[in-house]
């Protein structure tokens, strides 16, 4: 039979040493807050202020003005100018330089015949920056194109719009500047939360046993169930607790909008937290020390991390990962998580594709974390 | 009436791997009795220990607490014994009386009697100015007292402690026993490992376990008397020349320093056989004083038998 006086006694046991333990319960509050500021603002990839050197061998009038107008953006800062393609080279092998545009002599020669070439050159080294920041530049430089033909037809006195040409015009839905901060955010507080909860989970347990608190538990007469409550119980408050708080900074500090409905993010994040403390207590079934509870929740963290969606799209997921990423948990509650935060997406479009994956994975993981743990004490 | 019995085990055996760490032993201890079980570390007293309170499973035959099947009924059993484990295995970060108010409610003390127990045994225990000191601030001696604590307040029938005064002063020790006895005249049970003879002494029957066997069973006195020849004590003036002298010599069971002395036990004979050893040294060039009878100890037949099973295991 299941005794509620032991349940409690034992959340209160955990509580108690939770704030006992003021390291962990400074943690508990700081990571969280500042982490999402750090990730938010760290994870970034739009391009501002890229280091950038030219080199022109033209030294035209014409040059100049087209290095004036393509660099102009606050993609990009120049921070020197070469005098040989050489020169180019060795500030980007230095790494003093992510980005160098070159200009050969003959540009604005070449530029009347119609075939004028400016080279790019780019540390591919640090490939996110490099391609963002490139994909500026030639764009830029294609504005200057039509730029200077626009000007050309004008001078030989015809009309400016007997230019023939295609725009495309783009039009960004929920999150209309693109910004990575907006896009991240909630994704952070995803992340955040199942690292911190289920290293909690797992350090709770694999820290009596290091101790040898479990073995003497596990002598009295308390049922396994009853241990595993007063684990859980505590654990999903202070998850909950922690993921508004994670919440509130993305929402005031961040200033990043909800357009949906907070219950049903309440209810994925309530979903993801059984799952998360069941990988907690698998991790620590597994796990005979701290040592290895620590590494398995790194371990565990990278799939959530890697294949979720939440740094690359899942698009470009070679088959047997999006397998994986279809078992990971963050998997879905990332798109719901941005659905409601950006799109203002509801339960009825989030119910089927999304809320139900959700709620069988954190049920299976729960499950199989409560019968590992109940095995490992017979 | 197997029921009568407090712990029974019939062959009971744990292997780990290729390692025997306890091997077939048949144990019985009666109900309210001390049970002293004797052994170098590492003998497999732990691990028996930890099968009875089913922390293990054993790799063959049965084990009973009480007449209940240890791996039938464990969660019977829990309740009604209390462990104190070798080492501090209690709440570091929780005060005396935090602990023991955790480990007596859920042994299912009921709540208005828990506090009075808690009172009375920190009071006994000499805990009274720990109540509200953190398990991990306590000196050694004094966890041990605090594990005491919390394995009884639900007064088990039977009490399992595994090595419960190692690194504890002598004075400590001695109250410890004393709270033990106490314990029986209420009827307790108590199964104690221990590799102090001093300990021993206080037990009412012993078993001197070995390698994972039991060698040998009974009270102190009859422990003493399986020590197998009688000893014999000369002063030396050279306590290694005289031991390195005697080492050689086929009529004797064993040689011991033992302060300026040296102790000898001899495979037959008396006072006769004695002196004969008494002169021989002398004629070693160790200057030696008349031999004389020794008492037997526990000790001695802890040494004799590690020794004859030696002896047996090189094929000599």
């Amino acid at each position: 039979m299941i005794s509620g006086s032991r349940i409690k006694r034992m959340v209160a046991k955990e509580f108690r040493q939770f704030f006992r333990d003021k390291l962990m319960l400074g943690l508990s509050i700081m990571i969280p807050i500042l982490q999402t500021l750090i990730l938010s603002y760290a994870v970034n990839t739009d391009a501002v202020n890229v280091p950038t050197v030219v080199c022109d061998m033209d030294r035209t009038r014409v040059s100049r003005d087209f290095l004036a107008s393509v660099t102009s953006s606050v993609a990009f800062a120049v921070i020197g100018e070469e005098l040989s393609v050489h020169d180019v080279e060795r500030v980007l092998d230095r790494g003093g330089a992510e980005l160098a545009l070159y200009i050969p002599s003959g540009f604005s020669r070449d530029l009347q015949h119609g075939d004028a070439q400016v080279l790019i050159l780019v540390n591919g080294a640090d490939s996110i920056t490099a391609t963002v920041a490139s994909a500026y530049l030639i764009q830029a430089a294609a504005s200057y194109d039509v730029e200077v033909k626009r000007e050309t037809i004008l001078r030989q006195g015809y009309r400016a719009d007997a230019l023939p040409s295609v725009r495309g015009e783009t039009r960004v839905f929920y999150n209309p500047d693109l910004r990575s901060l907006w896009f991240m955010g909630p994704g952070i507080m995803a992340i955040l939360l199942l690292v911190l909860l289920q290293s909690f989970a797992a350090f709770s347990i694999s820290k009596e046993k290091e101790l040898g608190t479990f073995e003497q538990m596990v002598i009295t007469p308390i049922r396994p169930t009853e241990m595993l409550l007063g684990k859980i119980i505590p654990y999903s408050l202070i998850g909950a607790l922690d993921a508004a708080a994670i919440g509130g900074v993305v929402v005031w500090v961040l200033g990043v909008p909800v357009r949906g409905s907070i219950l049903v993010l309440a209810a994925a994040m309530a979903l993801f937290i059984l799952a998360t403390l069941g990988s907690g207590l698998l991790l620590s079934a597994a796990s005979a020390n701290q040592q290895q509870a620590q590494m398995l929740n790194l371990f565990l963290a990278f799939p959530s991390i890697l294949l979720s969606g939440f740094m690359f799209p899942r698009e470009n997921l070679p088959l047997v990962f999006l397998w994986i990423s279809d078992v990971i948990p963050m998997t879905y509650l990332l798109r719901i998580i941005r659905g409601v935060f950006l799109k203002g997406t509801g339960f009825a479009e989030l119910w089927l594709p999304n809320l139900l994956p959700l709620a069988v994975l954190s049920v299976v993981f729960f499950v199989l974390g409560v019968i590992r743990f109940h095995k490992r004490l017979d | 009436m197997p029921e009568d019995l407090a712990i029974r085990t019939e062959g009971l055996t744990k292997r780990f791997g290729d390692f025997t760490a306890v091997d077939h032993i048949d144990l019985k201890v009666e109900t309210g009795e001390i049970f002293g079980f004797l052994g170098a570390n590492g003998c497999g007293k732990s691990t028996t220990i930890r099968m009875l309170c089913g922390l293990l499973a054993p790799t063959e035959g049965k084990a009973f607490v009480a007449g209940m099947d240890v791996e039938r009924e464990p969660e019977r059993i829990r309740a009604t014994i209390g462990y104190v484990a070798q080492f501090f295995h209690l709440y570091g970060d929780m005060t005396v009386r935090e602990n023991m108010e955790l480990f007596g409610g859920i042994y299912g003390v009921p709540d208005d009697e828990l506090a009075s127990r808690i009172g009375w045994w920190i009071e006994r225990l000499d805990l009274t100015a720990y109540r509200d000191v953190l398990g991990a601030d306590l000196a050694m001696g004094t966890q041990r007292r605090l594990s005491l604590a919390c394995a009884v307040l639900h007064a088990p029938k039977l009490l399992l402690l595994d090595e419960p005064t190692s690194a504890v002063d002598p004075l400590a020790r001695r109250e410890f026993f004393d709270v033990i006895g106490e314990l029986q005249d209420q009827g307790t049970t108590v199964l104690v490992t221990t590799h102090v003879m001093d300990e021993a002494e206080r037990c009412n029957r012993l078993s001197l376990m070995d390698r994972g066997r039991i060698r040998a069973v009974g009270t102190p006195a009859e422990i003493k008397a399986m020590s197998g020849g009688r000893i014999y004590s000369v002063e030396v003036s050279d306590l290694s020349r005289a031991l390195e002298a005697l080492e050689g010599r086929r009529d004797l069971r064993g040689a011991q320093p033992f302060g300026r002395q040296v102790q000898f036990q001899l495979r037959d004979g008396g006072q006769g056989e004695a002196d004969q050893i008494a002169a021989w040294l002398g004629r070693q060039g160790v200057e030696c004083g008349p031999a004389s009878p020794v008492r037997p100890t526990i000790e001695h037949t802890f040494l004799s038998i590690l020794g004859s099973a030696s002896d047996g295991g090189e094929g000599e």
